[in-house]
């Protein structure tokens, strides 16, 4: 008789198709063991194939149903997951999409998964309010430039080289919007809103006033307009901190503020879990 | 349980010994906004870690209008690798948060070596994997302090190793910890058919006071030559055979909370509750007659 041990470990190689030790262990019962562990073998294949699509249904419907099911099988034979918890399956997608598929056409592909994990994580983070434009009222308005700014957690920010937001946006459903991959990068700013998650396109320097201030640089130092047109994304205007600001509070990006050299942002967060925003 | 360490009472609300339904993601929204008449929700304990994620925030408002119960899937007890320690510790906090009024789990495995298949696989049925399974289901109630249920999984396979049935092992695990027992009766007529048993026999051999909740719900064949494996797939309506065996199963153990399980393909949520009808018209008559 086997260890419950051997055991597990032959069936565990069985079922993620290394072995086939394990058909001389099992029972024929009318119905041979290679089927019975072909069922089990299937049944792996789709566990992680459905658990990857819940997170990329962008990246399925872009590369089509047959693709998907093949990245799918190579991502999970070269991801062993460690955990009995699904829920943060696929965070390095979008680093395996880049191996395949970084110097084709396809090249965006990462960083449309990039977009779709960002929303994956918004949707675990703890949240907490957004920072209120009222809360300006505390200050002096000889102080604004030293105002430092706490992000929300429940918030990510992302710059890619190819227009990502246009390209998620249109694989919504019920969209029949057109891209042209040629017509520039894209800033995104994903946030919760409640129960809901809200992703927008930043222009460049709201992009680059928001990145700035979630690394808790001061309003000051933070603002660096994009000054040359050939810098700004499609159609963006000239940049204006009073407007980038008001888009960055509107959106629901920042959860505190404080003058530097003050104790304490107006948030109860004690310690920084801010990740830095990915430009992709 | 473990001798020598008091499980303090379940402070929350009991579940009817009637029908209830899997809460899933895609019903969130409309339980919270409509508050549809359903006598109780079971929710898959995984799907809320994330305290303040966006689904246990949805929990957190659907709670206190309904009597919950909550159904892990991941926490491997049957594997030989040593316990999850952490998702034990998410687990425990999350009972902590939301109070079920009952925890459960399966008769199963999914990790070996570290690595996690996210399935519920078989066990054998042998004494080692008795002992082993009995010393696991008393390390979780120990950890939450409180009894868990146990539920019996649709298998596609049987180890030449086994040396007891099915159910034997079951009441045996639920004899020696302490653990109630959750009957999927979907899955005894999945097994039945994959295995070639007695569907009542198996539901004849569990003594009722063991039995604190069943499960109902689809499958999907596969054809191998001339037989073929029924899958636990949860994406279809609960079919008659297992409906018949229902009806046996609540005649034997009298009414229990049974739950309607679809975990794809979802359906509107009116399906759902009526399958949950179908159900509570079982049960309500098995009081009829026993009054």
């Amino acid at each position: 008789m086997n260890s419950l041990r051997d055991l597990q470990t032959t069936c565990g190689q069985a079922f993620t198709g290394e072995s086939s030790r394990l058909l001389a262990l099992v029972r024929d019962n009318g119905v041979a063991p290679a089927q019975r562990v072909e069922v089990y073998r299937n049944n792996h294949r789709e566990i992680f194939r459905k658990a990857l699509a819940a997170s990329y249904p962008v990246i399925e419907r872009l590369v089509g149903d047959a693709c998907f099911t093949g990245l799918a099988r190579e991502y999970t034979r070269a991801n062993p997951w460690r955990s009995g918890d699904l829920q943060r399956y696929g965070q390095d997608f979008s680093s395996f999409l880049k191996v395949s598929y970084g110097e084709t056409q396809y090249r965006y592909l990462p960083d449309v998964a990039s977009l779709e994990w960002a929303l994956e994580e918004v949707h675990l983070d703890p949240d907490e309010p957004a920072l209120s434009i009222s809360e300006f009222g505390r200050f002096d308005e000889t102080d604004y430039g030293n105002l430092v700014f706490v992000p929300r957690r429940a918030m990510r920010l992302l710059r890619s080289r190819y227009p990502v937001f246009s390209i998620w946006r249109a694989n919504q459903s019920g969209s029949d919007d057109r891209v042209d991959l040629d017509q520039g990068g894209e800033s995104v700013a994903i946030a919760r809103q409640g129960h809901d998650l809200q992703v927008h396109r930043l222009d460049r320097a709201a992009f680059r006033l928001a990145a700035e201030l979630a690394r808790g640089t001061r309003l000051q130092d933070a603002w660096q307009p994009v000054d040359g047109a050939s810098e700004r994304d499609n159609n963006e205007t000239a940049p204006d901190l009073a407007s980038a600001l008001q888009t960055i509070l509107s959106l629901g990006l920042l959860a505190g503020v404080s003058a530097a050299g003050a104790q304490s942002a107006t948030t109860d967060r004690g310690s920084q879990v801010w990740k830095q925003p990915s430009s992709i | 349980m473990t001798p020598g360490v008091e499980h303090a009472a379940i402070n929350s609300e009991p579940i009817p010994a009637t029908a209830g339904i899997g809460l899933r993601g895609p019903y969130h929204g409309e339980i919270i906004n409509r508050r549809p008449p359903i006598a109780w929700l079971e929710a898959h304990s995984e799907n809320y870690f994330a305290e303040d994620g966006i689904a246990s925030s949805a929990l957190e408002r659907i709670r206190p209008n309904y009597p919950l119960s909550l159904h892990g899937v991941g926490l491997s007890i049957g594997s030989t690798d040593p316990l999850d320690k952490d998702h034990l510790r998410r687990l425990r906090a999350l009972v902590h948060r939301v109070e079920p009024a009952l925890v459960s789990e399966h008769l199963s495995w999914g990790a070996v070596g570290g690595r996690h298949l996210n399935d519920l696989l078989p066990l054998p049925y042998t004494e080692e994997a008795l002992e082993h399974m009995v010393c696991r289901v008393q390390e979780v109630q120990d950890t939450l302090k409180r009894p868990i249920l146990i539920e019996n999984i649709s298998s596609y396979l049987e180890f030449v190793d086994s040396a007891m049935p099915e159910h034997e092992f079951l009441v045996e695990v639920s004899r020696q910890s302490g653990c109630g027992l959750l009957l999927d009766i979907n899955n005894i007529h999945v097994n039945a058919v994959n295995h070639g048993f007695d569907p009542l026999a198996y539901l004849d051999a569990i003594p009722p006071a063991r039995v604190a909740e069943m499960h109902l719900a689809g499958h999907t064949a596969r054809r191998f030559g001339e037989r073929e494996i029924l899958i636990d797939t949860h994406n279809a309506p609960v079919c008659r055979p297992v409906w018949e065996l229902f009806r046996h199963a609540v005649a034997r153990f009298g009414p229990r909370p049974a739950l309607i399980e679809w975990d794809s393909d979802y359906p509107p949520l009116e399906r759902l509750m009526s399958e949950a009808d179908t159900a509570r018209r079982i049960l309500d008559e098995a009081c009829e007659l026993a009054a």
